[in-house]
């Protein structure tokens, strides 16, 4: 199981740049000792971006000898995962772009965590399990999801594939997230096992105050709200749309899908 | 099927085809052959995915594991779902699905079976490049067996419609044995170093590679490996003594949103051609590829056309890249596509998806299907129509209307009664009489003779096409 990454102090302010500034020249101005700290953000960015997770690691290594706070490569995580997002869902990004993009953020989870670890900071992003039902082993499909939600500013935590009630049970029961996302590929997982995990997880809900948004091909809005999901994302966007809304209390069942 | 046998029975459909007018029918065989080599059949052709269908749909009482081992049970499943349903091509006969079909539990793959799920890959194998060299071509033994010997008795006994064997293609194949993720990440890992600028990068890129167990290049080796594996997998249907003409080899994960069309063309593309050149004596039915728009489905045309090399694909539109709405229907602008293949002198493959064929009213479906055909009808274009799956709680009964809907509408008419002008509808072909045009219900009637003719088009036309009449 993994855990949530990103952990965000109290203090701490956001970059105030944005991804819409001018290119970057990385070859010119990375030049070792004497960097200039706002191009190292932006090569990092456009790393994650491009899915150079080969590059990844030495820029890295530079940033934390340079005693960054880890919290400041979070929120370059964040913006970087929240363009890569808008680009795939514009179809200038693909699948394995994603996946490249997503084993950057991997190895940045896995230098970073010990470092916010140790100076103890606090989490105040809210959290969200999610995972592919039981007897279902699609796992592309939810982790779009995944990092659609990571850009929106959650700590996603993908339980990953052939999820049991009980294993999600337990991931309430540890995490107290407050959204629950389930994904179904097959028409029978969603038939069979998504229907099941809704019914499962059910009885917890006044206890843990969570929601459940349901998604994958083969479901549909009406089979969404038949089973008793609290919301439906046919897609990423729509995935990070319903969680919006049902947190804002204003999701509408008629009026949230594409059509 | 030998080429000979084939030969007879496109040349026998031809002329059967031509005769039409004087009442002669075609035999889905021959329907589906006409379909396949690019030219007009009598009506538009069918297709069903049998292993898509939930075998509860056909019988409550049976589950998966029920059809794994038993040849009988899987027979006569067939045989209900032919009986009920006009169809013409049968495809993935096996219940125990085309992944294990295609070998896949016999090359290695785990699996997990469960009376209520389809039989699903739990686990990949090919975790580093080292473990290629482990991997065998399937023997004929256990489910893959079963699969042979179900596709030999169906074609034994249900001669009368095409049944292709169905194998799951080379990049695909991939996906299970290697994993999506993996394959994708080989792909890319490949990709930059082809294109790195600096010996320092290409050797970051091999570091890389090293800590994931592979190399950069491993991409373009376990394609050609992968491939080897599909045609060894044919190879052993001929061994079983199966006629694989109307082959079709399912690349799955090849398309958008996996990777783009480019990258598709430039690094998978070239694998699969040089397979399917093995292949092509045997009339492959198609490598399925789905590109997920209009626009990306020219520059495949474009690209076939560029290179003047016949491009080996059923080109589907499908719920894993045309984004699906919340009514389970694709975002597929069916009427755009048929032109377009029309443009390109392609045959079209329009799909319906499960999701649909469940949620959707009849009147919905009828008129879903109803459109399509008559737009393949009005474009005069050789289109295959398939419900892409059914699950064990759609109403049968939705089905019935979908081949109805085909049926009804999906008659091409003969080059005779191709276009009809806005004045030549006026006038009675019988009797010369005036007719009375009702373009709301795109009927001809003559109050003279009560000839009754349906056609496709409207008003803003400049000719209609019939599509059914009656004298």
């Amino acid at each position: 199981m993994r855990k949530p990454f990103s952990t965000i102090h109290e203090n701490y302010k956001p970059l105030n740049f944005t991804i819409e500034e001018a290119p970057i020249d990385y070859q010119t101005k990375f030049t070792g000792d004497t960097f200039d700290l706002i191009t190292l953000y932006e090569q990092l960015r456009d790393m994650i971006i491009k899915g150079e997770s080969h590059l990844i690691q030495e820029l890295l290594s530079q940033l934390l000898k340079a005693n960054i706070d880890p919290l400041r490569i979070l929120d370059i995580v964040s913006v970087a995962m929240n363009t890569v997002g808008q680009r795939f869902s514009t179809r200038e990004l693909f699948i394995a772009d994603l996946w490249m993009a997503a084993r950057c953020v991997e190895l940045i989870k896995n230098a970073i965590e010990p470092l916010i670890k140790s100076q103890g900071l606090t989490t105040k992003r809210e959290t969200i399990v999610m995972g592919t039902v039981e007897g279902d082993v699609h796992s592309i499909g939810p982790k779009i999801v995944e990092l659609f939600l990571e850009g929106a500013g959650y700590d996603v935590i993908n339980l990953g594939v052939d999820i049991s009630p009980d294993q999600f049970i337990e991931a309430i029961q540890q995490h107290h997230p407050v959204f629950i996302g389930l994904s179904a590929w097959l028409d029978t997982t969603a038939n069979f096992s998504l229907r099941q995990t809704i019914q499962a997880l059910d009885p917890l809900r006044s206890e843990y105050h969570f929601k459940i948004i349901v998604g994958g091909p083969s479901v549909t809005r009406k089979f969404a709200k038949e089973i008793g999901a609290d919301g439906y994302g046919n897609n990423a966007e729509e995935a990070v749309q319903a969680v919006t809304q049902l947190k804002e209390g204003c999701y509408n069942w008629e009026l949230t899908s594409v059509e | 099927m030998g080429l000979l046998k084939l030969l007879k029975l496109v040349i026998k459909a031809s002329i059967k085809n031509k005769l039409r007018g004087f009442g002669v029918k075609l035999t889905p065989l021959e329907r589906i052959l006409l379909f396949n080599l690019n030219k007009i059949p009598d009506r538009v052709a069918t297709i069903l995915a049998v292993a898509n269908i939930h075998p509860q749909f056909i019988d409550p009482s049976l589950s998966w594991v029920d059809l794994l081992h038993d040849v009988d049970k899987n027979v006569e499943l067939t045989k209900k779902l032919y009986k009920r349903y006009p169809v013409d091509s049968l495809t993935m006969l096996y219940w125990g699905g085309p992944l294990l079909g295609s070998g896949l539990y016999e090359m290695g793959v785990p699996f997990q079976f469960t009376e209520w799920n389809y039989p699903t890959n739990t686990d990949n194998i090919i975790k580093i490049a080292d473990d290629m060299d482990n991997i065998h071509p399937p023997e004929i033994e256990g489910y893959f067996e079963t699969s042979l010997q179900v596709f030999c008795k169906v074609q034994e006994e249900l001669p009368t419609i095409m049944v292709s064997p169905f194998l799951t293609s080379t990049f695909t194949l991939g996906c299970f044995l290697r994993s999506t993720e993996l394959l994708l990440e080989d792909l890319k890992c490949y990709q930059r170093y082809m294109q790195a600028e600096s010996e320092r990068e290409k050797r970051q890129i091999e570091d890389y590679c090293q800590n994931l167990g592979s190399y950069p290049t491993f991409f373009m080796d376990e394609m050609k490996t992968y491939s080897e594996l599909v045609l060894t997998t044919l190879q052993r249907y001929k061994e079983y003594g199966i006629d694989p003409t109307g082959c079709v080899f399912w690349e799955l994960y090849a398309s958008p949103p996996s990777l783009d069309i480019d990258e598709f063309l430039t690094y998978v593309y070239p694998h699969i051609y040089e397979m399917y050149k093995s292949v092509k004596r045997y009339h492959p039915l198609g490598i399925t590829y789905y590109p997920d728009s209009v626009e990306r489905w020219r520059i495949l045309f474009d690209y076939a056309a560029r290179d003047k090399q016949y491009l080996p694909t059923i080109s589907l539109p499908a719920a894993i890249t045309f984004p699906i709405n919340a009514n389970g229907d694709l975002e597929c602008d069916h009427q755009a596509m048929i032109r377009l293949c029309k443009e390109y002198d392609q045959p079209y493959t329009a799909t319906i998806l499960p999701y649909f064929m469940r949620d959707a009213s009849k009147e919905e479906i009828y008129q879903k299907v109803k459109d399509i055909a008559e737009a393949s009808v009005q474009a005069h274009l050789p289109v295959l129509i398939s419900p892409a799956a059914l699950t064990n709680d759609t109403d049968p009964e939705k089905v019935d209307v979908f081949f109805q809907a085909v049926c009804e509408h999906g008659n091409y008419t003969l080059p005779f009664y191709r276009k009809h002008t806005k004045q030549q509808l006026q006038e009675c072909p019988v009797c010369q009489q005036p007719t009375e045009v009702c373009y709301e219900d795109r009927k001809v009637i003559c109050p003279s003779c009560h000839y009754t003719a349906r056609f496709a088009g409207d008003e803003h036309m400049d000719y209609a096409v019939i599509i059914h009449e009656h004298n």
